[in-house]
């Protein structure tokens, strides 16, 4: 709890002094996401179809990569409504989709943040081999 | 018996004799029509004994054609400013037996108005307004590249308009 407080105040600040070194939260990150993966990556699928979010009238800012847990929530809301505790199973899905999805931003972020602290290291070192 | 069991008594007692009044309220006006003001030594202190005050305290209000005539300027003290805790013949109005009252006493009871003097003046309030405003902008633009954030990558989603074709992969 400490640690994550003290990296968290951290991070902007560092974002004050050097704001090379720190990524977006906004823009998408800028190196490639293949580089330095000899094996490559697992895509990352959407198991439902744009079809599935027009008829389950899922909002665009919920078409992410937890679609097809919602509309299995929304479903079961549907079917047992109002005995909404039937559908723990699929809310816990969902949400669990959810943090795993938060997880791989933050991972993303952490990458971006190292990759952009060794391209930092390389121009010094660059620079100081010129003079 | 305490304070304001005294002036919720002393209110029910006025208004219930009010009430079991059965004829109206006569007031002669002669009767409480101060006298001509003062101009001798003499006249004064005649004056002051008959309002109840020492001759050093009496001071009528100036002769300018208001009609106070000889009755006394008591300052501007209203009855909220005298003390609560005193044993009062009249609570209500915080007065004795026999005590003059102010000029001006009907406008001045303590549920009216208050003459005491604010603990905050008009002008440190309106100084504390503009100072908290020009303190708030001035912060502002002290600290307006200092954000805060929380260190996430911006949500992927999949393959949309905005996006086009990119791809997305897992750790």
């Amino acid at each position: 709890m400490g640690s994550s407080t003290s990296q968290y105040i951290l991070t902007f600040t560092e974002s004050w002094t050097q704001p090379n070194v720190v990524p977006s939260v906004v823009d998408k990150p800028k190196h490639d996401p293949l580089e330095g993966f000899e094996s490559g990556r697992q895509e990352r699928v959407r198991k439902a179809t744009d079809e599935d979010l027009y008829w389950a009238k899922i909002p665009p800012n919920r078409r992410d990569y937890c679609a097809d847990h919602l509309i299995e929530y929304q479903r079961c809301r549907k079917l047992n409504y109002p005995f909404l505790s039937e559908c723990e199973h699929y809310k816990h899905e969902w949400d669990h989709c959810q943090n795993e999805d938060t997880i791989s931003r933050m991972k993303e972020f952490e990458r971006e943040r190292r990759l952009l602290k060794r391209d930092e290291r390389k121009r010094l070192s660059e620079e100081t081999a010129m003079e | 018996m305490n304070r304001l069991a005294l002036v919720r008594s002393s209110i029910l007692f006025n208004q219930a004799r009010a009430f079991s009044c059965s004829k109206p309220n006569l007031v002669f006006g002669k009767d409480f029509k101060p006298g001509p003001y003062p101009k001798t030594e003499a006249e004064r202190i005649a004056a002051a004994k008959k309002y109840g005050l020492k001759p050093e305290d009496y001071e009528p209000y100036p002769d300018n054609g208001f009609g106070f005539g000889d009755y006394p300027n008591l300052g501007s003290v209203s009855t909220d400013m005298k003390s609560d805790w005193g044993d009062y013949d009249d609570p209500y109005l915080k007065r004795n037996y026999g005590e003059p009252i102010n000029v001006t006493q009907e406008q001045i009871t303590a549920d009216k108005v208050t003459l005491a003097k604010p603990r905050v003046s008009f002008s440190q309030i309106i100084f504390w307004f503009v100072f908290g405003g020009f303190a708030y902008i001035g912060l502002n633009l002290f600290l307006w590249d200092k954000k805060c954030f929380v260190p996430l990558a911006p949500k992927q989603y999949p393959r949309n308009a905005l996006n086009g074709e990119e791809k997305h992969y897992k750790f």
